[in-house]
């Protein structure tokens, strides 16, 4: 054999050596980040369980509360109070029975109210934007603020966890223009904006920046703002604050939620 | 055949001015090493143009080794985590330096010392290696061709496997004919080109990554 085959073979098997050498690496390398990728992809999942187990643990505790409100506490009442107007009509009235019977009837109110928060049933039985007109129309109730609810007729049926995390993310950001800010007249809309269902509240009082939303979620406290976070995670919604065009209203914020596929819009 | 050759040559002998024009910012051992490199091919080409005799051939190329076993030697040691490695590693290049000194000393400047400087290029192969492992360890690139340690380490492994072979083959080359030299080396010389753009590769991922 020649001493040029003689190189050529031995370079040629060095060659391969190395370039074996280097793809074992390469290929290596590679596998142990799927791994690595596989292992995040299941740890977020494992979270998104874990959120959507504690949001569900808590609705059910609320249901449960809100049934034995309604159900037991209510009804006690109720039966106190009819007996108490018995009382009234048969025997000559006494000022304390009317006081106690007033009281019964706050107290029934306050009961009813504080179950509607907890479960409300217009959102069961109703859906969604039936359940928002009831909210706008709660909130007209107590005069601090004026809220005006409109709604598209083509609103898709949404999966029932989805209707009660919007539902509760509007509640909350309904509750901190009532605590937070100044506003006076709130304006809610539904639309259906490429693909997603959309929630848009508009307010005349100072509201937040995306960059506000975003600092304050990183910050102790905002509990509130936290919790709007993780529903909206868990039923991967949206929530922006884009400036807003309207006359009149200061802030807005669009809660947007891609409509599953499985949802035939109307 | 022979325009093939002319090609690689010249290709090889100005294939580190990527890497000094790419890293000129940043410098480091691989830049010097990149000028070395470049330095010592360009004045092979002058003794080949006959500009310069070619009597100071044997000084240049053993500088050149020194310098080289200095520079990649310590770039893969500052690469190194575990501090017996970097011990034991600088000492075989301690050891291997000094017996190259010795071994050249009365020939330095008229003979190269290919077998000894093969032990070099072997010592190179453990360091690739040796930077592979690392590579694999703390994986801090989820590209690995974004790995400045990984793509230098396997330029230089391809360009060291071959020269390590041509170098322990060098005594027989000396009987054989010019051409068969000269095709035997544009293997050498494609695989320099490889080892230089795989340098000025690594300037530019760390160019983007500072850019960052």
């Amino acid at each position: 054999m020649s001493l040029l085959s003689l190189v050529i073979i031995g370079v040629l098997t060095m060659l391969c050596l190395a370039v074996a050498l280097i793809l074992f690496v390469v290929l290596y390398q590679r596998k142990v980040i799927n791994h690595e990728q596989q292992l995040k992809e299941l740890n977020r999942r494992k979270q998104e369980e874990l959120i959507q187990a504690a949001i569900r643990s808590e609705e059910e505790e609320r249901m449960r509360i809100a049934a034995d409100l309604h159900d037991d506490v209510g009804a006690t009442l109720s039966s106190i109070r009819l007996m108490l107007h018995q009382v009234a009509r048969t025997q000559t009235p006494d000022s304390a029975v009317h006081t106690v019977q007033s009281l019964l009837d706050d107290t029934i109110q306050k009961v009813r109210n504080l179950s509607h928060q907890l479960q409300p049933g217009t959102l069961q039985y109703l859906g969604l934007t039936k359940a928002l007109q009831s909210l706008s129309e709660l909130l007209n109730r107590t005069g601090h603020i004026k809220v005006h609810f409109s709604a598209i007729d083509g609103w898709p049926p949404l999966p029932t966890e989805s209707e009660l995390a919007l539902y509760r993310i509007v509640q909350e950001l309904l509750n901190n223009i009532l605590k937070h800010t100044t506003a006076t007249q709130v304006h809610i809309s539904t639309s259906i904006e490429q693909g997603a269902a959309c929630i848009r509240i508009l307010h005349d009082g100072p509201g937040l920046t995306e960059q506000m939303y975003q600092d304050m979620l990183y910050k102790k406290g905002a509990i509130g703002l936290k919790n709007i976070e993780s529903r909206l995670k868990s039923v991967k919604a949206s929530l922006s604050f884009p400036p807003t065009d309207h006359a009149g209203f200061a802030s807005q914020m669009l809660l947007c939620l891609p409509i599953p596929q499985t949802v035939v819009t109307v | 055949m022979n325009w093939w050759i002319s090609l690689s040559t010249v290709l090889s002998e100005f294939s580190a001015l990527p890497a000094i024009w790419l890293g000129r910012k940043q410098r480091g051992l691989l830049w010097y090493y990149a000028w070395a490199s470049f330095l010592a091919d360009f004045y092979s080409a002058l003794q080949k143009w006959q500009w310069i005799p070619r009597s100071s051939a044997a000084t240049v190329t053993n500088l050149f080794l020194l310098t080289e076993l200095g520079l990649v030697g310590f770039y893969f040691l500052r690469e190194m985590s575990s501090r017996v490695l970097k011990w034991l590693v600088g000492l075989a290049m301690l050891a291997l330096a000094c017996y190259f000194l010795i071994d050249a000393a009365p020939v330095f400047g008229t003979e190269i010392r290919w077998q000894d400087a093969s032990l070099f290029y072997f010592l190179y192969m453990l360091l690739c290696t040796i930077a592979f492992v690392k590579v694999l360890r703390n994986i801090e690139h989820k590209k690995i061709e974004h790995s400045p340690l990984f793509v230098f380490s396997a330029g230089f492994l391809l360009y060291v496997a071959v020269t390590l072979l041509l170098f322990l083959f060098q005594p027989q080359f000396r009987h054989a004919s010019a051409e068969v030299r000269w095709s035997i080396w544009s293997v050498h010389n494609v695989l320099n080109l490889l080892k230089n753009l795989s340098i000025a590769y690594v300037f530019l991922i760390q160019k983007k990554v500072s850019l960052k």
